[in-house]
């Protein structure tokens, strides 16, 4: 099942801003690989799904799987052809906010090259350019 | 242990962002110096050399005979910090912690593990958890790295930070029974012969048609 909080202070939240990189987050630090993100996005909490049954498959159950991102904000919509007022629209999915250099994904107990292909099959579910890291390159 | 390195260094007057951008772009590295027996210092060192350093050296634990311009005595420090641009590569600032020889210094240090095919050949897959330990010791017994050879883990068993053999001089706060990696057992095992077993059951009993109506029945139950 997708992921999403258990409990929010707020149902619906502003669009927020999404300037600058990622300053935390931003590092290989459970895993020996990593897929992260070089673009600004919002991740829908079913990408992210998509995204861990692709690598999870790839792997055949072998080695761990370290999803670092969450969908902590809701995002609303309104229903199909209704007026504009009546207030804001329904809570409808929840995403998770990434800015260049955010880590998304860790693999870890597997071989390089089969990290890096787990990676290129999650990267597909993304609309954001990534790229694969290593532990010893980053540091 | 531990090589101490020399390294030059100049005082640095530019500061803030855009005069340490300019500073980057003509191949240094902005650096502080800092330390109980050192004033605190601006300084930049060279961005080829120190890169190199980085490179070729197992941790960022170095050790540097630090030779500023203008200073009589050179200082022996320690790289503390080295931030990284994680984003487009290279390093951005450097933390130099000026040391006395004869003081306990701590740093992170990493573990290097060994033996980790023969182990795994048991069935299991290594989950390395503690990739780098906390040590006190003095600049002269820092280690570059801690070794540990894995190759006698069984299945289901972990090795702990008691059972780490530090060099001389050198000790851990960490607890004993902190764990530095543990051989797990495959979830793979059990998956295998399920899909196996299902498609046998309705082709016995109730035959073809049967069976072609529990296939899609066991797909979604597979993907939970």
């Amino acid at each position: 099942m997708a992921m999403l909080p258990s409990r929010v202070k707020h149902r619906k939240t502003h669009r927020g801003s999404r300037a600058g990189n990622a300053t935390v987050g931003n590092k290989v630090s459970y895993g020996e690989f990593g897929l992260q993100t070089l673009e600004r996005a919002w991740i829908k909490n079913t990408q992210i799904e998509a995204c861990r049954v692709a690598i999870t498959r790839h792997l055949k159950r072998k080695g761990s799987v370290y999803i670092r991102i969450f969908p902590h904000k809701p995002v609303t919509a309104r229903p199909p052809e209704t007026r504009m007022g009546k207030g804001k629209g329904a809570p409808e999915f929840w995403v998770a906010v990434v800015y260049p250099g955010t880590m998304l994904f860790e693999v870890a107990g597997v071989s390089e090259a089969l990290a890096r292909d787990a990676c290129r099959l999650a990267a597909n579910k993304l609309g954001v350019r990534t790229r694969f890291v290593t532990r010893q390159a980053m540091h | 242990m531990a090589k101490i390195l020399d390294l030059q260094a100049k005082v640095r007057t530019a500061e803030g962002t855009s005069a340490v951008k300019r500073l980057r772009k003509a191949g240094s590295i902005p650096a502080v110096i800092y330390g109980k027996k050192h004033s605190n210092a601006k300084v930049e060192v060279n961005s080829k050399t120190f890169t190199a350093i980085i490179e070729h050296s197992a941790s960022d634990n170095i050790l540097v005979n630090l030779k500023i311009d203008g200073e009589a005595n050179d200082a022996l420090a320690l790289v503390q910090e080295v931030q990284h641009d994680y984003l487009r590569g290279g390093i951005l600032h450097v933390d130099f912690h000026a040391v006395a020889a004869d003081e306990d210094i701590h740093a992170s240090v990493p573990v290097v593990l060994s033996g980790i095919e023969a182990a795994e050949k048991k069935g299991g897959k290594l989950e390395f958890v503690l990739h780098s330990l906390e040590v006190h010791c003095l600049p002269k017994d820092l280690p570059e790295s801690i070794a540990l050879d894995v190759s006698y883990l069984n299945v289901g068993e972990a090795t702990h930070v008691s059972e780490l053999t530090l060099p001389e001089g050198v000790s851990t706060k960490l607890e004993g029974d902190v764990v530095v990696a543990i051989l797990k057992e495959p979830l793979v095992a059990e998956e295998a012969p399920a899909p196996a077993a299902d498609a046998k059951a309705p082709a016995k009993g109730k035959g073809a048609p049967a069976a072609k109506a529990a296939a899609p029945a066991a797909k979604p139950a597979g993907k939970k």
